[in-house]
């Protein structure tokens, strides 16, 4: 099936070369603004690279382009980011340890891949929820660089503001 | 296997990548647009530190936070505690400035920013003094230039910082007395869209009245027959409203229903109608006859007197567009529940306030038969006998909001536990007290509100909360921010168990109840780190 589908290549930050689809590398935004602008699409030879993104994340990616590559486009601006519903797939697929995690955030902005950006900053929001801030500088590894007394400020600070 | 498919990883020897120069642009582009390269991550990921995402992911992050969560952002580092502060994160929260924290507030802003779209000046019960005042107006001179939405309490207070205001969209002024005669400058307001005043005030029917021009798309009032202003205020809106709440007094004259007749003609574009407090039937026949078919009506909040043909009228003109509809009436007759009936898959919302109306027309004016559209329902009702009251509960399963009213009304173990069992998508629920007469443990045995993951706002007894005590349950809430607690048959008395209350809700913010006093804070505080706000009931004894 793959054979009828032009392909192109893209180069990871590590120099590897992984020869995609275009309909998968389409997923991403950047490469897609790219093929258009470059009107490339059908260049065999072309080689895209990615300057940002390792192989071991590139490959990770291009598996939930796979996965996703029947999704439609997203909406433009979502505004129930919060209850937005995460699917199993994807919740099993950012299940990775933290520095995963957020190379696959970096990746995905750069990429611009909006899907992918939701799921994995939501998965980050998810590991805060409920959490006291100590408990989310010990999660993350964050240094407290707070004054007893600042600390204090900020306390009364937050006693000022309401949720509508 | 998808690995497989998708990547064939080859070695090139020699690439030509014609993309180059469009590539290297674009990530300069993005490079300047992410502020920092990722930072790489080597194997040990001990150094991993949540400061190497840029701030711009951060906030997508942060985005994504409820208004709780966000509050504890603030205490991690200075870093995040400046990026919350940015405006996008406080569109959601409100300033709240009244007279105890108005010189802090002035002090903070002295050596940092502080950005609030929304702000209430809340000085209702303790007035500024001249020198607050003044810091007050310092204060908006900073702040001012960002405020979408304002609430004032006071016409003073409004007045002085009339001027700082450019970019007001929606002004509330809700508790303004009636007596209090400033003038205010509404030209100076030149985007407002918004005014909620629904109490009389001379002052400001003058000002606004002085308006040439006024587009607003929301807006509260009372019409008072005597005072015409109020009706060339409406009539200047008419075209542009969307949101409209409306009170009319029972007693109106001829000339009024004759405005309101003209005045309904025009008001095309309205979403939502609240006309709840126009006691008169005549005023809401004229309103609801005139008001265009065409107009995309939303939401409607009403009352039915003798006038129960009214409900058809609705359904017949709005049908299509209709998704949430509030209705008090003392009993519903034949006609309503049919029309209820014929409204039920296409409601999102319904708040049914109809004490005298029986259990079987309750079912089938909600959910004739399985309702999957509607997901609020809040009912001031007898609550039905058990069996169909389990029919009822089976019949809304995408129901997030679950509102059960009334005080004269007691809810059972068994439907208690029917709760539990099947809407398990609630958000918020409010329980009135349990009748309780079985022992605790007979609630044990029933579906737990562990059931519930995804509550938010809970009102009810201890009791749903004492049984995962009791069974041990290791379960904690995470979303659960705001608690309601009233007092029932079994649990008059305040427990240990209460006190400790944070093993289920760590993310409890605000909480209301009976029978605590400040020591009992303290410890609450110290098994909910989150909780900013305690308030008591009154003491009943």
């Amino acid at each position: 099936m793959c054979d009828e589908m032009p392909n192109i290549k893209l180069e990871s930050s590590d120099g590897e070369i992984f020869d995609v689809d275009v309909k998968i590398a389409k997923c991403s935004g950047t490469i897609r603004t790219m093929l258009e602008d470059c009107g490339m699409e059908d260049n065999v030879n072309a080689i895209v690279p990615l300057l940002n993104v390792n192989s071991a994340i590139l490959r990770k990616i291009l598996v939930w382009a796979d996965h996703h590559k029947d999704d439609p486009l997203p909406a433009e601006d979502d505004e129930n980011k919060r209850t937005y519903h995460i699917s199993l797939w994807d919740a099993d697929f950012v299940k990775v340890d933290q520095s995963t995690l957020f190379d696959l955030i970096l990746a995905a902005n750069y990429l611009d891949i909006k899907s992918l950006l939701h799921v994995t900053c939501k998965t980050v929001a998810n590991m805060m929820e409920g959490k006291t801030p100590e408990m989310i500088r010990k999660f993350f590894n964050i240094p407290n660089d707070f004054t007893p007394a600042e600390k204090e400020q900020l306390g009364a600070e937050n006693e000022w503001s309401e949720e509508e | 296997m998808d690995n497989e498919n998708v990547c064939k990883p080859i070695d090139l020897e020699a690439h030509n990548s014609i993309y180059a120069p469009a590539l290297e642009e674009l990530s300069f582009n993005l490079n300047d647009l992410l502020g920092n390269l990722p930072c790489t991550h080597g194997d040990d990921d001990d150094n991993t530190t949540a400061l190497c995402l840029p701030n711009e992911i951060w906030i997508m992050i942060f985005k994504r936070l409820s208004h709780g969560d966000l509050l504890q952002v603030n205490l991690v580092c200075k870093e995040w505690c400046q990026l919350a502060r940015t405006t996008v994160l406080k569109r959601t929260s409100t300033l709240v400035i009244n007279k105890q924290n108005v010189n802090d507030i002035y002090h903070l802003m002295e050596d940092s920013s502080l950005n609030y779209e929304k702000v209430m000046i809340d000085d209702l019960l303790d007035e500024f003094t001249n020198v607050e005042q003044a810091v007050l107006l310092k204060i908006f001179k900073h702040l001012g230039s960002n405020i979408v939405e304002l609430t004032v309490y006071r016409l003073s207070t409004l007045s002085a910082i009339n001027d700082v205001l450019p970019k007001l969209k929606e002004l509330y002024l809700g508790k303004v007395r009636s007596k209090e005669n400033v003038p205010v400058n509404f030209n100076k307001f030149s985007n407002l869209e918004g005014l909620l005043m629904p109490l009389y005030n001379q002052a400001l029917l003058s000002s606004l009245n002085q308006m040439s021009r006024l587009r607003l798309e929301k807006l509260s009032l009372t019409l008072d027959c005597l005072h015409q202003g109020y009706f060339d205020l409406l009539s200047m809106c008419a075209q542009s409203l969307r949101w409209l709440q409306l009170s009319i007094p029972t007693k109106v004259n001829s000339t009024t229903l004759i405005r309101l007749q003209e005045t309904f003609t025009k008001v095309s574009q309205l979403e939502r109608l609240d006309i709840c407090a126009v006691g008169n039937t005549e005023c809401r026949r004229a309103i609801l006859e005139n008001l265009p078919k065409e107009a995309p009506l939303k939401a409607l909040n009403f009352r039915l007197g003798e006038d129960h043909d009214l409900l058809e009228l609705i359904v017949r003109k709005w049908s299509n567009s209709l998704e949430c509809l509030t209705l008090t009436c003392h009993k519903l007759t034949r006609n309503s529940v049919e029309q209820l009936s014929f409204l039920s898959g296409r409601l999102r919302c319904l708040c049914l306030y109809s004490i005298r109306t029986g259990p079987k027309d309750l079912l089938h004016s909600i959910a004739p038969k399985i309702n999957k559209t509607l997901t609020e329902l809040k009912l001031n009702f007898p609550i039905p006998a058990v069996a169909l009251f389990s029919v009822l509960i089976q019949r809304l399963p995408n129901l997030t909001t679950l509102y059960l009213l009334g005080h004269t009304s007691n809810i059972t173990d068994e439907e208690i536990g029917y709760i539990f069992r099947y809407l398990t998508h609630l958000r918020k629920l409010s329980l009135p007290p349990c009748v309780g007469k079985n022992n605790i443990k007979y609630l044990c045995s029933k579906p737990n509100i562990s059931n519930l993951k995804g509550l938010r706002t809970l009102a009810s007894c201890l009791c749903p909360i004492r049984v995962l005590h009791i069974i041990n349950v290791d379960f904690q809430f995470k979303d659960l921010s705001q608690l309601h607690l009233h007092d029932c048959n079994r649990n008059k008395r305040l427990t240990q168990m209460f006190l400790d209350i944070g093993r289920y809700l760590p993310a409890l913010e605000v909480l209301w109840a009976d029978m605590f006093d400040n020591n009992d804070v303290q410890k609450i505080r110290e098994s909910c780190p989150r909780l900013r706000r305690a308030f008591q009931y009154r003491r009943m004894f």
